[in-house]
């Protein structure tokens, strides 16, 4: 079949024209995204508790709501843990579905149980829940905008009418906003004192307000023969309305709204945030990308709405891309892009110095580009995504593609050289094509065989799940996708360009032709010296797993590990607590003088701009784009140096990379204590204070965290409220905790329209003293013409109560987790000493039977990712075995043929060791991968010693002629697949430590094996040949022809 | 051999500088007993003195309001001219007269108006001679005595203090409200109306207490304790009794020695026989706290 592809190549050329105008098409059309999937879908919902009490509200909600989520799993959607804290204003859940529910599946599902539980929970709780996805893969847009001209509130009006339509148009983008932090409301301050005089309570103000913002729709009224809408309008339309609005007080008494309260159109005041660009107030732009969206168009799309309508913003409108992702990915794919381009010239360097010829290394380069262009049809049908992985599996393959067609071009040139010394002619194409389908034929089924070991690595692959198929599954389908495309191309297409332009011309010399030839002789000898030595046999096969033993005890268990590499980056992220703050001013002030401070100590010329964000009156951060990122570790060096941690004043400073791949926290020891009451909780306290006076660990959280708070408890007198029920009042408890509540904050109660605007209505008491509680117990109420202080009515406690609790699985729990600094890579070691310790002290640390400690191995994502891969190699290797023993038919010779596998793997270990880097994942993959890689080599030489030994060549002979074959091929293969992994494992560009250790295991390891493999090999091959006592060549040879002939004597010769 | 020790303490020196973690910087302030002044806050009702609040005797038709809202009125003086709507007193007409001297507070009726017996026709009262009127819960009965002093605030005069006294507490519980009725003189000049209502602070003594701020407490299990420096600047942990709460502070009713210096805030979690950095607190710790029970 392949003869007659082969016979009309024109055909065959239009073919994969066309394949490759679709690849081409089915590449663009790829979705790309920042990462793939490597977190498990989680969302969030948060319900505030109004006046209910964290108790109460869990008694009588809390669990139905619990019940309710652990309902949802169903064919689609699987849910695996679900954690809910009820904390002192709130409950928060967070679930977490299996991996691999849809996200929007999974947000769906949520939502419709918070609306089916809302209904059941009284308004002011169901109007502020929220549902959102906590999906940190997805990425996020964000800019700043500001002008130093106009301030941001004007700036927000101007703007935001302009640009808000076109944000919303934007397909791909989730709820596109301009933020203003500065953001006005109108704001209805009661009087306690005027309510106090009128005998009326904010729920009675809440809730006419809410009924005068209501506007109802009824039926079409016709008038004549058109039809209209019947709408009741709202009676309150404007600020002024508002204001004039009547409260009616016991169905007698009106009282205008303005007199009850100071109604004004204002800042926010419980919004503290600001943001600030280069020291000038901002806006920002803020924009997440749909589930399943394209976030490079979603950016685009942004930015194009950003500079279309340029012309109607303000001329002093500045705009600072705080993070782009689209820039992120494109600077990603054009580093890659370089990586691919660097492997296509290495490949075509090596094929240059050792074939020659600019026919010879073009007809092999075109692999690599075809390969990945084809590839992209099939990721295109099983829905891939284009990310910084399955980029990154690309640039991997692009050095192995060129292998297959290296090793077919070079059996080309070994038979046209013999074509040659034969004088037959190459002038008719039939010639042209027997020479070349003979040459194809005779490496067909070692290039299958050694494509298929390489691919069938990744079978167990398929198995994994979790983290290790997240984070590598699509580099791993991106590999045998490129690498399978490359066989194809390597037996069907490199040989018909080659038919098409082969001639009888002697083949031009390769520039290392003269070199290579004495090096050649160099090898042969010291192969012959290597045979001939006594033990030979026992260190051929004792090195390799002596090699890996010792590598295995010394090298791997220091190795630090990690999930995947960190991107590099541009920013420098300084996170700033104070704790002596007293208004959200104040803070800002500080910020301001941390950023002008540190302005102060870095050179002006390395700092792009700055962008400040206070989050609250206790902390916020400031951010420094670097121009350049060599300058970036130094800089974040002066920033340690000068900022250090006060009694006041906390600083936390680390760089920032938008694009950095979300990925499980790495905490270093873990224990989960479950109990109930206050035990739980004082133990969770012994604990912490055991962990912190050892010393070994800088940093210990604990969820839920502040546990022992004081909080003041209201113990209303039954007799009192007995009798003042009796006498007719109908003052409550709620009344109580609601006074309480909006002294603290504002309630919302809609939204009205102001200078074209719409801002939301929030009332809240004016006297910020009730916050306090000598001031709250002493409220006054009027009760039958007299004014009483609220602690007539009961007791004011203050008390130690729990503030937040975890309860998952229906179990009160809290979580210890405890981390090193960054350069501490002995942290299992180190896990282990401390779990022995807590264990010796137990009965200090856990005082009652109903607690129990559980320590738990902290990084349980990346030891089960782990240990997948320990068993995909393991899988793996057996798959080598089984498939090349179908090949061989010999368990020696499948036996020495994987030989190499030790070698490699040892090698590596080495690697990572010396270039100081991590065993994680990628480098996992590139061990894996690796194996599959290196018996090529050995069976490449294993099936020509097998072809030599039928046409009769025996012992010392046979070995020296199937080493001088195969050593050419080896070489060239060898060395363009390390050439090619090269610019990976020197992890430049965006993206590139991602892949740095996977690059490190492959291109090292490969040296390693590929330097033992032309050694250890032969070797053991030359003793099998001894052990069977064949070591001279038989009398007469085996069935020859012709050319068999002259090259058996050219061999004995 | 001279070259060698020297080479070698070179480099001994930055490895020690740098090898020892450096000593944190704490705050720190001395025990010392803190004055703490008593104080009680009352919701006040001011009223005044001179309030008459007039009803309808019998069943009148409202013929002329004679004086408007606000008017200064004598005792005696003419308020309204009504006629008699009861048979028994013949359908005469009847001017309203004012039982006391005063300003119009507020009028409930309108000309041609009919009013029934018992309704309210109008209010009098004095401006001039206003009063404080306070509540006094149990809890704080037995505490408040007459002639302490203090202040009112009223949100609606922006916080202006005005000087009151306790001048009398009645003796009677309410049985409804469950408090007590007391008395506050005014004792400036100001603008104040009677139903005003505004908050009274009243002091009653001054204590004092060992007081700390929460901040500086450390927890192990339920148990509080205080880092306090020893000898060489060390820190020891030592545990202590709390009391009441005082705002941001509590009160440590043992564990405490008068002069020892103990950490307030330290950036970051501080073992036993640490060594801290620290500036000596000012040489006597004058607080007088103001707070209350």
């Amino acid at each position: 079949m392949l003869k007659k592809i082969l016979s009309n190549p024109k055909r065959l050329f239009v073919c994969v024209s066309l394949i490759v105008l679709y690849g081409i098409y089915s590449g663009y059309k790829l979705p790309i995204s920042m990462y793939p999937a490597t977190s498990k879908p989680s969302v969030n919902l948060w319900v505030p508790y109004g006046t209910y009490s964290a108790k109460k509200f869990r008694a009588d909600f809390g669990s139905q709501i619990e019940a309710q989520l652990e309902k949802i799993s169903n064919n689609q959607t699987k849910i695996d843990e679900i954690d809910a804290y009820y904390r002192e204003e709130s409950a928060f859940y967070e679930i977490e579905f299996a991996w691999g529910t849809a996200y929007d599946m999974a947000l769906k599902e949520v939502e419709l149980v918070a609306a089916s539980i809302s209904s059941q929970l009284p308004r002011e709780i169901a109007d502020m829940m929220g549902v959102w996805q906590r999906n940190s893969n997805s990425g996020f847009f964000a800019a700043s905008l500001y002008s130093s001209e106009i301030g941001i509130r004007k700036l927000y009006s101007i703007i935001h009418p302009i640009l808000k339509p076109e944000l919303d148009k934007i397909k791909d983008a989730e709820n596109a906003r301009i933020w203003n932090p500065e953001k006005y409301s109108l704001n209805i301050k009661l009087l306690p004192e005027k309510l106090a005089q009128y005998n009326i309570f904010p729920k009675t103000i809440r809730a006419q307000i809410r009924a005068a913002l209501d506007s109802f729709s009824g039926s079409n009224i016709k008038i004549g023969a058109k039809g209209q809408r019947f709408q009741i309008q709202s009676s309150i339309e404007n600020l002024e309305e508002l204001k004039r609005m009547n409260i009616v007080i016991n169905d007698k008494i009106f009282i205008q709204l303005s007199d009850l309260a100071i109604i004004n159109y204002g800042k926010d005041l419980h919004r503290e945030r600001s943001f600030k660009t280069n020291g000038l107030n901002s806006l920002i732009l803020f924009a997440n990308p749909k589930s399943g969206a394209n976030i490079k168009t979603m950016s685009e799309d942004i930015m194009k709405v950003l500079r279309d309508k340029k012309h109607l913003l303000p001329k002093s409108l500045k705009t600072k891309l705080i993070v782009d992702p689209s820039e992120a990915i494109k600077s990603s794919v054009l580093s890659l892009s370089k990586d691919v381009l660097v492997a296509t010239l290495m490949a075509v360097l090596v094929l240059y110095l050792f074939i020659g010829g600019f026919k010879n290394i073009a007809t092999a380069a075109i692999e690599i580009p075809l390969s990945m262009v084809i590839s992209f049809i099939a990721m295109g049908m099983i829905d891939m995504n284009l990310n910084l992985i399955s980029l990154g599996g690309l640039a991997l393959a692009a050095g192995m593609n060129v292998d297959a067609s290296v090793v077919v071009l070079e059996n080309i040139f070994k038979h046209k050289e013999v074509w040659n010394k034969l004088n037959k002619p190459l002038d008719r194409f039939q010639q042209r094509l027997q020479l070349v389908y003979e040459a194809v034929s005779e490496v067909a089924l070692p290039v299958i065989l050694s494509i298929s070991t390489t691919l069938i690595v990744f079978i167990p692959m398929a198995f994994t799940s979790d983290l290790t198929n997240a984070v590598l599954g699509d580099l791993a389908r991106a590999v045998i996708f490129s690498h399978a495309i490359s066989g194809l191309v390597a037996l069907v297409i490199v040989p018909a360009v080659r038919v098409v332009i082969l001639n009888s011309q002697k083949e031009q010399k390769a520039p290392l032709d003269k070199p290579f030839t004495k090096f050649e002789q160099h090898y042969e000898n010291l192969l012959t010296v290597l045979i001939k030595k006594r033990f030979k046999k026992f260190f051929a096969i004792c090195i390799p797993f002596t090699l890996l033993g010792i590598t295995g005890f010394t090298i791997f268990p220091h190795l630090p590990k990690e999930v995947i590499g960190k991107p590099g980056s541009d920013w420098i992220y300084m996170y700033v607590n104070a704790y002596d703050t007293q208004s959200a001013r104040h803070m800002d002030n500080i910020l301001q003088e941390v950023e002008k401070k540190a302005l102060a100590t870095l050179d002006p010329k390395q700092v792009d701009y700055t962008w400040l964000e206070m989050h609250n009156r206790n902390g916020g951060q400031i951010m420094f784009k670097m121009l350049q990122r060599k300058n970036l570790d130094a800089a974040k060096l002066k920033l340690k140096e000068l900022f250090t941690n006060t009694a006041n004043r906390n600083y936390y400073i680390s760089t920032w990379n938008p694009a950095q791949l979300p990925l499980p926290e790495e905490k270093h020891f873990l224990v989960t204590i479950t109990g109930s009451g206050e035990e739980l909780y004082q133990t969770a306290s012994r604990l912490k204070a055991f962990l912190n006076e050892d010393g070994t660990y800088q940093r210990i959280k604990v969820n839920p965290a502040n546990n022992s708070q004081y909080s003041y408890t209201f113990k209303p007198d039954p007799i009192r409220w007995n009798i003042l029920q009796r006498a007719g009042s109908d003052l409550s408890l709620s009344d109580i905790a609601d006074i309480s509540q909006l002294s603290q904050e504002p309630s919302k109660l809609g939204d009205l329209e102001v200078n074209n605007e719409q801002v939301s209505i929030e009332m809240s008491l004016r006297d910020e003293r009730y916050t306090q509680i000598k001031f709250l117990e002493n409220y006054p109420l009027k009760i039958q013409n007299k004014v009483i202080p609220l602690k007539a009515l009961g007791q004011f406690e203050s008390v130690k109560t729990i503030s937040s609790t975890h309860v998952r699985d229906g179990q009160e729990q809290v979580t210890l987790s405890a981390f090193l600094d960054d350069e501490n890579n002995n942290w299992e070691v180190l896990a282990k000493k401390m779990a022995n310790k807590i264990k010796n002290n137990l009965d200090t640390i856990i005082t009652s039977d109903q607690v129990s400690l559980e320590i738990q191995y902290p990084q349980k994502e990346l030891k089960s990712s782990l240990n997948q891969l320990a068993q995909s190699l393991i899988l793996s290797i057996g798959l080598i075995f089984f498939l090349l023993w179908m090949q061989f038919q010999s368990v020696k010779q499948v036996s020495i043929i994987m030989m190499t596998i030790p070698l490699g793997i040892s090698g590596v270990l080495i690697a990572l060791y010396v270039f100081n880097s991590y065993l994680s994942l990628n480098s996992a993959l590139g061990i894996i991968l690796l194996n599959g890689i290196t018996v090529n080599n050995s069976i490449l030489l294993t099936e020509v010693t097998n072809e030599l030994r039928k046409k009769g060549l025996r012992g010392l002979d046979l070995i020296l002629s199937a080493t001088k074959k195969r050593l050419r091929p080896i070489l060239i293969t060898s060395l363009t697949t390390i050439l090619g992994m090269f610019p990976v494992a020197l992890g430049l560009g965006d993206g590139g430590k991602i892949l740095q250790p996977l690059g490190i295991a492959v291109c090292f390891g490969l040296i390693f094996a590929t330097g033992m493999t032309l050694f250890v090999v032969p070797i053991l091959l030359y003793q099998k040949e001894k052990s069977l006592n064949i070591t001279e060549n038989i009398g007469q040879p085996l069935i020859l022809n012709e050319q068999d002939t002259t090259a058996q004597s050219e061999y004995l010769s | 051999m001279k070259a060698i020790l020297i080479l070698t303490a070179i480099w001994l020196i930055p490895l020690y500088t740098f090898g020892l973690e450096k000593s944190p910087t704490v705050e720190v302030k001395t025990v010392t007993k803190q004055t703490i002044e008593k104080k009680l806050f009352f919701p006040v009702e001011v009223l005044s003195k001179v309030h008459s609040e007039i009803t309808a005797d019998f069943n009148y038709i409202v013929q002329k309001r004679i004086v408007k809202l606000g008017q200064k009125v004598k005792r005696g003086s003419p308020l309204l001219s009504l006629r008699n709507q009861d048979f028994s007193q013949h359908y005469e007409p009847r001017v309203l007269e004012a039982p006391v001297t005063g300003v119009v507070a507020s009028i409930h009726v309108t000309n041609g108006q009919y009013i029934s017996k018992g309704e309210k026709i109008m209010t009098i009262n004095s401006p001039q001679e206003l009063y404080g009127k306070i509540e006094i819960s149990a809890v704080d009965y037995q505490r408040i005595k007459p002639n302490l002093k203090g202040f009112i605030q009223f949100s609606s005069l922006d916080g202006k203090k005005i000087p009151v006294k306790i001048k009398g507490i009645g003796t009677a519980v309410d049985p409804l409200t469950g408090t007590v009725s007391g008395e506050l003189e005014i004792l400036s000049q100001h603008k104040l109306v009677p139903g005003l209502i505004g908050l009274a602070e009243i002091t009653l003594e001054k204590q004092k207490k060992y007081l700390v701020p929460e901040k500086a407490l450390y927890y192990i299990g339920k148990d509080p304790y205080l880092a306090f420096i020893e000898n060489k600047n060390q820190i020891k942990k030592k545990k202590i009794s709390l009391g009441k709460r005082f705002g941001e502070s509590f009160e440590v009713t043992q564990g405490l020695q008068e002069n020892l210096l103990y950490v307030t805030s330290s950036p970051r979690f501080l073992k036993d026989g640490e060594t801290v950095n620290f500036t000596p607190p000012a040489s006597r710790d004058k607080n007088v706290k103001k707070d209350t029970l």
